[in-house]
């Protein structure tokens, strides 16, 4: 099924307006990304170029870059989320779970809601059998995790057209890869509906900082742009911020006071909820049924 | 035609002055793009490359990211242009005016000008591959631009009627920008077809 057959075209200001509960304006989301990385192929990503430009693999200089975000980086997030008492949804490639179980156990123990996000991190249109490895991941994550997830997040949000329907067959009711509203929409499927949930390719770092190059203080600003704008929309209509981070990227050491600085702006605000992906999906399921 | 075939070159500073009337200095074009990706085809922009790179079909991401400007951002631009009473310009793929109606038609209850902003994407890589803009395409692209403004849909009450702005309502951007001129215009008909 191709996009326009999940969904017709709605302009939000056509939409009843949804509300939070407690006169509440605006949820903050964030999200962790947690990955695996193989070193038998192309790096998900590059932050060193080889020489003349040629992609090699191995790619030692560029798997350790990521490796550093599980090793050092991403002990600043928890370290942080500890202090403010957020618990993020972490995206985790289900991998992660056997290749850093240090890690993966200190997310599940901090409370954080875990999201599906593949078996490892490559673009889901190489995956030779999507279903079977949909269902590994979800199988594996389970036990990990003690209960099924029920969001997920594609790999660098890739999908193939059958995707949804995929994931709505394996038991997923919520996916964040379609960044296209404020709200949460509901779209079609072969398994019934499926709910989108407003991730962000804007208020995160790996387009910001990996694709457009910012300059690590222009995370701060643009959050705070973001946020400031949904705040007073908020007053309208419920609005829903999504903040996507990643270890190696927000977590090196002259990063990571940009992030903090983006939640100390945050909270000196009323009507400010922190929420994770299911919450989210449960108060927009009984929004959706008051109208 | 080579683009040296239709015009000789011209120096700016060697041609007749051109006036604006009543001593105005610049004139403020403003054009709003409303565009209709084709899920099935290369995302013209992207805003997030996919992990180790490359660019495998269907873009989901990037489909989603530039729908939200239709969905969301495009009714913000719109209250900052209410707010200003500038009427803008609106190049449309011609697909977008049935696709995107409810913007199509905010347009036009606002007395915008449409011009023409080719189809939508296949149609766009079928012209490129023929050089040229077919009569038959030319003819479908025009074909919306005049359903569209046919048509008579009930906007109900409130609606304010193209061309009903009664003279500058708005002192306070002329006291702010001292020395310029409020965008308000009298009411004009908004051109519906770009190629008549």
């Amino acid at each position: 099924m191709i996009p326009r057959e999940r969904c017709t075209y709605s302009a939000i200001v056509d939409r009843p307006r949804l509300k939070l509960p407690n006169q509440a304006r605006i949820v903050v989301w964030t999200i962790v990304n947690l990955e695996f990385w193989s070193i038998s192929r192309t790096m998900a990503r590059q932050v060193l170029p080889a020489p003349t430009g040629e992609v090699l693999v191995p790619d030692v200089p560029n798997w350790s870059w990521h490796e550093y975000g599980m090793r050092v980086g991403v002990w600043r997030f928890f370290d942080l989320f500890a202090r403010l008492g957020i618990r993020p949804t972490v995206s985790i490639n289900a991998r992660v779970c056997r290749e850093y179980r240090r890690v993966a156990r200190a997310a599940r123990e901090a409370g954080w809601e875990f999201m599906g996000h593949a078996w490892e991190q490559m673009p889901i249109h190489k995956v030779g059998d999507q279903a079977k490895m949909i269902v590994r991941s979800l199988d594996t994550l389970a036990r990990f995790a003690g209960n099924r997830p029920v969001g997920w997040l594609g790999p660098g949000l890739t999908e193939t057209y059958e995707t949804p329907d995929l994931l709505a067959a394996a038991g997923i009711r919520y996916i964040g890869d379609w960044v296209y509203d404020d709200e949460p929409t509901e779209i079609r499927t072969t398994h019934g509906p499926l709910i989108t949930l407003p991730y962000s390719v804007e208020l995160n770092d790996i387009p910001m900082m990996l694709v457009q190059h910012h300059e690590s203080a222009y995370f701060t600003q643009r959050c705070i742009d973001s946020f400031e704008r949904l705040y007073r929309e908020g007053a309208e209509r419920a609005k829903i911020m999504a903040i996507a981070i990643h270890p190696y990227i927000s977590g090196q050491p002259h990063r990571i006071k940009y992030l903090e600085a983006v939640y100390e702006h945050i909270n000196r605000y009323d009507g400010v909820l922190h929420w994770n992906g299911i919450e989210i999906l449960d108060w927009y399921l009984s929004a959706k049924a008051e109208l | 035609m080579l683009p040296s075939e239709r015009l000789d070159f011209s120096p700016i500073d060697q041609r007749p002055n051109l006036a604006l009337p009543d001593g105005a200095r610049l004139a403020v074009w403003v054009i709003v793009n409303v565009e209709e990706w084709d899920p099935t085809q290369p995302m013209p922009r992207t805003v997030l490359t996919p992990p180790a790179g490359g660019a495998p079909m269907p873009d989901i991401p990037n489909w989603a990211w530039h729908e939200y400007g239709n969905r969301v951002g495009f009714w913000r631009m719109l209250e900052v242009l209410d707010h200003f009473r500038i009427r803008a310009v609106l190049a449309v793929n011609g697909s977008a005016i049935r696709r995107y109606e409810p913007i199509a038609r905010a347009a036009r209850e606002r007395g915008w000008e449409f011009i023409g902003h080719d189809g939508v994407g296949k149609r766009s890589r079928l012209r490129q591959h023929f050089g040229a803009l077919s009569a038959e395409l030319l003819g479908e692209i025009a074909a919306q631009f005049v359903e569209l403004a046919v048509e008579r849909p009930n906007f109900g009450e409130q609606q304010r009627e193209p061309g009903n702005d009664e003279g500058c309502q708005h002192p306070e951007s002329q006291d702010e920008h001292q020395g310029s001129r409020c965008s308000c215009r009298p009411s004009s008909t908004p051109s519906v077809s770009p190629f008549q």
